[in-house]
């Protein structure tokens, strides 16, 4: 495998990356960026694994740390949308510089990583597509769920909610973190993600897109996906049948093997 | 394998490597990044630390053959990784030039490291954190297992299930746990007005339900003269498991080596120790028990 982990310096700030590299120069290019806090750590088997088979097909993979998390610098609590997004920014403009054959560019990010993929690639004028799995339609529904897992953990000690999600909130109005999971979550991540809507930053996006809805078979399609690339240009929909491989399943989860395989024919690689 | 090593300063290097293995599946980083929380306070006092993904998992080469995530557990427990930490041990002897070595780790890294403490003597104590006594999980093992603290736990939740008309389908339909519904009835009666469980004296289990591949490997670190301090979890079934299923049950055996072993629990603090109090704590017991161990040159 030509695999080469490095960290990446941005400011001061060190960002730990893996760049699966090609035999030959690569003409594309993917960059994932990976979901929130544990659910990264789930699903990273999967990531890795797709990025050895993307590599092994001919597209040079990246995959990196945002700050705040992995084995990138910065505490979870000091990191926020925005400092993710200046991440996958300076990650393009790493893997372009590190490989001039590549011409062609795709953000690729699963659940939360989704919506920082979408923002990034509207930033920039060299992405030309996005792909992104399960991601993430609303960010102020989805903080609710982040939220949520501080009450069940609240549950789990005190056997009942001692501070609301009105109370949490207030909280991180007040300057202070809540802890999620382990992860100290701050205002700003919490602000900018609520604002986060993915078809008003698709809307923006020029280059072509795939949405992938992954699922178990129990829904036919995904139809808040499709409503969404309905009034897109450029804008497909795919279900892949998963299971949900961020989170803590009975399955120890090491392939995506239909994600891996739409991904592929998106990228015109399929075998 | 791929890992990241974290050197201090040399001018206060201790010279031995605090080897932090991975917990289950999650890796390098552990839970909330708690590995690297540790490395932050151990570095600074002159510990070498090594964070490393074993085969099949993280960064690392290689492939997992078990399919369900509870298997994959249990080979861990029974020694799946000693291999690998024995390679790592010999990259940084070779590399550089470490050879006293502190086995570590959260749950699944701290028996890896107990189980190759027995095989490797380079390992010189253990800094165990939420050290798994019994095989992990699915419905058979976890029943076997159950402590006393947990069946009381349960028998509240038991009890007002009894009002639950989905519970009785799942009991007539056969999906009930039998085993542990038998155990929590059994373990818990007669049944007092207040069920939550309290810390107290555990008693031991009835019979031996320890992982067959823990005893073995503790009694070597102890035979041995090597010390361990474990540190446990407030919260968590394995400070009960460990008390009732181990502890309690082999008090005599145990009692001429009190000296060398040591249990600090963390009041409140779940498994992974989420809360940063919990894993100051951790580092505060940890630096110092440590400190002790390996004096500043």
């Amino acid at each position: 495998m030509l695999e080469d982990y490095r960290y990446f310096t941005i400011g001061d700030e060190r960002l730990f990356a893996c760049l699966h590299r090609t035999e030959r120069p690569a003409s594309r290019a993917v960059i994932v960026c990976h979901p929130l806090g544990e659910e990264k750590l789930w699903a990273h088997r999967v990531l890795v694994n797709f990025s050895r088979d993307m590599a092994a097909a001919g597209i040079a993979v990246a995959r990196f740390d945002f700050r705040g998390e992995g084995d990138s610098d910065r505490s979870f609590d000091q990191s926020d949308f925005e400092t993710r997004v200046q991440d996958t920014d300076e990650m393009v403009t790493a893997v372009r510089a590190l490989s001039p054959s590549v011409s062609d560019v795709t953000l690729l990010g699963l659940r939360f990583g989704a919506s920082v993929a979408a923002t990034a690639a509207i930033r920039r004028d060299d992405i030309a597509r996005l792909i992104l799995w399960d991601p993430v339609v609303d960010g102020a529904a989805y903080m609710q769920g982040v939220l949520r897992l501080n009450l069940m953990a609240q549950m789990a000690l005190h056997q009942r909610v001692i501070e609301g999600r009105e109370a949490l909130v207030a909280r991180l109005s007040a300057g202070q973190t809540v802890n999620i999971e382990g992860y100290e979550l701050g205002e700003q991540l919490y602000r900018q993600v609520s604002s986060f809507r993915l078809a008003e930053t698709l809307a923006q996006f020029a280059g072509d897109t795939l949405l992938v809805k992954i699922d178990q078979g129990e829904s036919a399609v995904g139809t808040e996906l499709q409503s969404i690339a309905s009034g897109l240009c450029r804008c497909n929909v795919a279900v892949a049948r998963e299971e949900p491989f961020w989170k803590e399943i009975k399955i120890f989860y090491q392939r995506a093997n239909a994600l891996t395989s739409i991904t592929q024919q998106a990228l015109g690689t399929s075998s | 394998m791929r890992g990241i090593l974290s050197e201090p300063d040399p001018a206060i290097s201790r010279g031995a490597c605090v080897l932090l293995l991975s917990p289950g599946i999650k890796g390098r980083v552990g839970p909330h990044r708690l590995y690297l929380k540790i490395a932050a306070r151990l570095i600074p006092l002159g510990f070498h630390v090594l964070r490393f993904d074993y085969s099949g998992l993280g960064d690392s080469e290689g492939y997992v053959d078990e399919r369900m995530l509870v298997d994959v557990y249990n080979t861990i427990h029974a020694g799946r990784y000693v291999d690998d930490t024995i390679c790592a041990m010999d990259w940084m002897q070779q590399e550089v030039g470490v050879s006293r070595f502190i086995g570590s780790g959260l749950c699944g890294g701290s028996i890896s490291a107990l189980l190759a403490a027995k095989a490797d003597s380079r390992i010189e104590c253990l800094l165990g954190i939420g050290l798994p006594t019994v095989l992990e999980g699915g419905p058979e093992n976890w029943a076997k297992a159950l402590t006393h603290h947990q069946a009381a736990a349960l028998r509240g939740r038991y009890v007002r299930k009894l009002l639950d008309p989905k519970a009785w389908t799942r009991l007539v339909s056969g999906r009930t746990n039998y085993e542990a519904l038998w155990k929590v009835v059994k373990k818990a009666l007669p049944v007092p007005a207040a069920p939550k469980p309290a810390p107290g004296p555990s008693k031991p289990a009835d019979t031996d339900r320890t992982n067959p591949h823990f005893a073995s490997a503790f009694w070597s670190m102890l035979s041995t003269g090597r010390p361990m301090l474990l540190i446990f979890s407030g919260a968590d079934r394995l400070r009960y498991q460990f008390a009732e299923n181990f502890e309690s049950h082999h008090a005599a055996r145990l009692e001429p080596f009190q000296h060398l072993y040591e249990v600090h629990v963390i009041e409140k603090a779940n498994h992974v120790l989420s809360s940063a109090a919990w894993v100051d704590e951790l580092g505060d017991v940890a630096g110092r028990w440590l400190s002790s161990r390996y004096p500043a040159n």
